[in-house]
């Protein structure tokens, strides 16, 4: 089935994977979260102060 | 439900910057007294022609170096068609329109509006360089509204 | 449970039976008939405003963008969205859509194109050049406005389809979660359907009755009000199976998994929450609307770019993960392993890139006073080509790509795929060349959805003129790729070779806990209510008692 069920084994099967998803390693995609918030935050800046330079 | 740290923390710093964003807007919008044109005037589209001080549209000073300029946007112009200020002065612009939608923006300054008819709206500029500045429709129109044009002359 | 099992063996695993494929084909091909249509317009407009050629004298610019914003922003959108969830949910609740489903799906095609027909047919007349905004007190014809209508109903009658296979997989599968494409289906009709009810009171009670001259005059604040709460979630009925796509198929074409389930569902709920109580941040440079409010709706807004903060974090950990278990080592040495020659996955992602400018540039034009900067400037324009023409646009044909040949039983072969790519680097430079033009020129002021112009050659509007040349190479690139995209599409429907096509469905890597609440549809419904009669309420309230006197129509054009 597609992702899930809610039967007793399979909450027991859950338990196990919690930790071990917490272990993944995922600095590459903090990273590039971190370089599409930058982005956001030069861009809104820019226009703000393009904003602010023609008020 | 299950997060990874590091979304945690991205989410945290998301909000964190869209929070910042909210805050700088509304301390500018709202101390600073730059909130966006919401004039709240209304009038009757169908008598802008007879209506003061739209029946005479124009320059008028109201102080030193202070103007109210009231315009009309129609298709495909704008009334007055010609207007000119000292360097260093400061035009509330006030337009409202008789028939369609129209838009009233000067490049390069942040005058950007919409001019719907039954409404007033209103914004104010101080020319503190001098030129001839282009005064546009940026709201389409009709046929004729690439050549919906003004410009006021800063000298 | 056995009997479901049972129809599993029954048949390949990832197929859509014959008739939800026959459906599925139907809505999709109307989407690129108009594509293709409005490709021709955009690339018209683009050579015009570009000072490359002139028009003659039978047609006229806004006749031209009309036909280009209604045929790709309305038509193409609506009808792929119809035909991709519509397979999708076939293919997630056992493969095929019974009796009911159908019933509503071709209802809806019917509807749908016998609307698409008479605004097409009132836009060649010229009796409609309003642009797919059709702002009042421009007047069309109203046929056109009729049509518009029926466009709408049929797309309740598509949502109504995917109700009715929901209603159904849950009486066979009780007490279970719905498969992930299936709920995001769901949410996305239901979001779909509430922010459409008020674009039709306008057109029903306000447009209807005034273009045929019952009532003389509108109200024309209120108008555009009931426009913009449903024009922005409009786009994210674009945006959403874009999303779809993302979160349930490319994991499965990449060879990963599902990187939440319970967050994916999260994210829908609160793109369903959030993405319809913010329509003022359309009309933020208006009279008439008090800066209080409107500041409101863009708090609200920009709460709805969590979601996609959400999405852009799974994305890349999809990719991560995949790439990671494929050897990738380092910070980013899992880029490396993603399948860059298959286009089931190259196009999309593109998709995503551009997704990042243009999310960027919606918290922008979002801002409340920034607005200024850009509002109506050809910014606006360059910022929903990045999103609904290149992010949204890509990553349906990036599906097209495998839908089309599931759905025809046929196959992508290795040299449609190369095509494939070809268009996709096509469709992708000329986006990015036309729509950074027109970011650029939109900052020093120049307008959108204006004819050629120099404004008397003013120095101002001259120094618009190498962008804009630009913008039209651009134009001119898309062009290609849109006739490409033609020539693939028609290949993969009835030339490519037959053979099996898996349908993608993407799956977690283990078994995962979803909270009940998330399908609570009251619960979800009923704080959408909420936040619209808090966001709306007393703003609608007043335009209805204190209104400006009301406007007759007029034809300008």
């Amino acid at each position: 089935m597609e992702t899930q069920t809610n039967s007793p084994e399979k909450k027991k099967g859950h338990k196990q994977t919690g930790p071990q998803t917490e272990q993944e390693n995922l600095k590459g995609t903090f990273a590039a979260v971190l370089i599409v918030g930058g982005i956001i935050l030069l861009s809104w800046f820019g226009v703000f102060g393009l904003f602010l330079e023609r008020a | 439900m299950h997060l990874h740290r590091f979304e945690k923390i991205w989410l945290m710093l998301g909000a964190g910057g869209l929070a910042l964003f909210i805050l700088l807007l509304c301390v500018n919008a709202f101390a600073m007294g730059m909130a966006p044109p919401s004039n709240m005037e209304m009038i009757d589209p169908k008598k802008v022609a007879e209506t003061p001080p739209f029946d005479k549209p124009g320059l008028k000073q109201v102080g030193d170096k202070e103007y109210d300029a009231y315009m009309t946007a129609f298709a495909f112009g704008f009334s007055p068609t010609k207007m000119e200020v000292p360097v260093g002065s400061t035009v509330n612009f006030h337009v409202t329109s008789p028939d369609v939608i129209h838009g009233f923006q000067i490049p390069g300054t942040n005058v950007n509006f919409m001019v719907m008819p039954g409404h007033i709206n209103s914004a104010t500029y101080t020319f503190d360089k001098p030129g001839e500045y282009l005064i546009i429709c940026n709201e389409y129109c009709g046929a004729g509204h690439q050549v919906m044009a003004t410009t006021i002359i800063v000298k | 449970m056995v009997i479901a099992r049972k129809v599993d063996t029954d048949r390949l695993p990832s197929t859509v039976a014959r008739p939800a494929a026959r459906l599925g084909l139907s809505y999709i091909w109307v989407a690129y008939i108009a594509f293709g249509l409005a490709a021709i317009a955009g690339m018209v407009q683009g050579m015009v405003r570009g000072g490359i050629m002139e028009l003659p004298s039978w047609t006229n610019y806004y006749q031209i963008l009309t036909a280009h914003g209604v045929l790709m922003a309305l038509i193409f959108t609506t009808f792929f969205i119809v035909g991709f969830l519509l397979t999708g949910v076939a293919r997630t609740t056992g493969g095929s859509l019974h009796k009911t489903a159908l019933g509503w799906g071709w209802a809806g095609w019917i509807l749908m194109v016998v609307g698409t027909l008479m605004a097409v047919v009132t836009i060649l007349m010229n009796e409609a050049s309003v642009l797919y905004t059709f702002y009042a007190p421009l007047k069309a014809s109203p046929f056109f406005y009729i049509g518009a209508a029926l466009l709408v109903v049929g797309s309740w009658f598509a949502g109504f389809a995917v109700f009715a296979s929901y209603r159904k997989w849950k009486k066979e599968n009780p007490g279970k979660i719905s498969p992930l494409f299936v709920f995001m289906s769901v949410t996305t009709f239901v979001m779909w359907i509430i922010a459409t009810l008020p674009v039709a009171v306008e057109v029903i009670f306000q447009l209807i009755p005034w273009s045929l001259g019952i009532s003389p005059t509108i109200n024309i604040m209120l108008s555009r009000t009931l426009f913009w709460f449903f024009g922005h979630p409009l786009v994210y009925f674009w945006l959403m199976p874009a999303y779809i796509a993302w979160y349930v198929c490319v994991p499965r074409i990449i060879g990963g998994h599902v990187f939440s389930d319970s967050l994916s569902r999260l994210a829908f709920i609160l793109l369903l929450l959030f993405s319809i109580p913010v329509g003022f941040h359309h009309q933020l440079m208006e009279p008439g609307i008090s800066a209080g409010w409107k500041m409101i709706h863009v708090t609200l807004t920009l709460i709805v770019v969590i979601p996609s903060l959400m999405t852009a974090f799974s994305m890349f950990a999809i990719f991560e993960t995949t790439g990671r278990k494929k050897g990738g080592i380092g910070l980013f040495g899992w880029l490396k392993k993603l399948p860059w020659t298959d286009v089931r996955f190259f196009a999309p992602f593109v998709g995503m890139l551009f997704f990042i400018p243009g999310g960027a540039g919606g918290i922008i034009n979002a801002s409340n006073q920034i607005n200024a900067v850009v509002h109506n400037t050809i910014w606006v324009t360059g910022h929903f080509h990045i999103t609904v023409g290149a992010a949204v646009a890509l990553t349906f044909f990036g599906v097209s790509f495998w839908l089309i040949p599931v759905l025809t039983g046929r196959t992508l072969t290795r040299t449609a795929n190369r095509m494939g790519m070809v268009q996709t680097v096509f469709w992708a430079v000329g986006m990015f060349l036309m729509s950074f033009a027109m970011h650029t020129m939109g900052l020093s002021g120049a307008p959108r959805r204006t004819d050629y112009t120099t404004y008397m050659d003013h120095p101002t509007a001259l120094g618009w003129m190498d962008y804009q040349r630009v913008m039209a190479f651009g134009g001119g690139l898309l062009f290609v790729a849109a006739i490409l995209l033609i020539l693939i599409l028609v290949y993969l429907t009835f030339y490519a070779p037959k053979g099996y096509t898996e349908y993608p469905i993407g799956e977690t890597e283990k078994e995962q806990q979803v909270p009940r609440l998330l399908e609570r549809w009251p619960v979800w419904i009923g704080l959408v209510a909420f936040l619209i009669v808090m966001a709306y309420g007393y703003p609608i309230m007043e335009q209805i008692h204190h209104q400006a006197p009301g406007s007759p129509p007029f034809k300008t054009w």
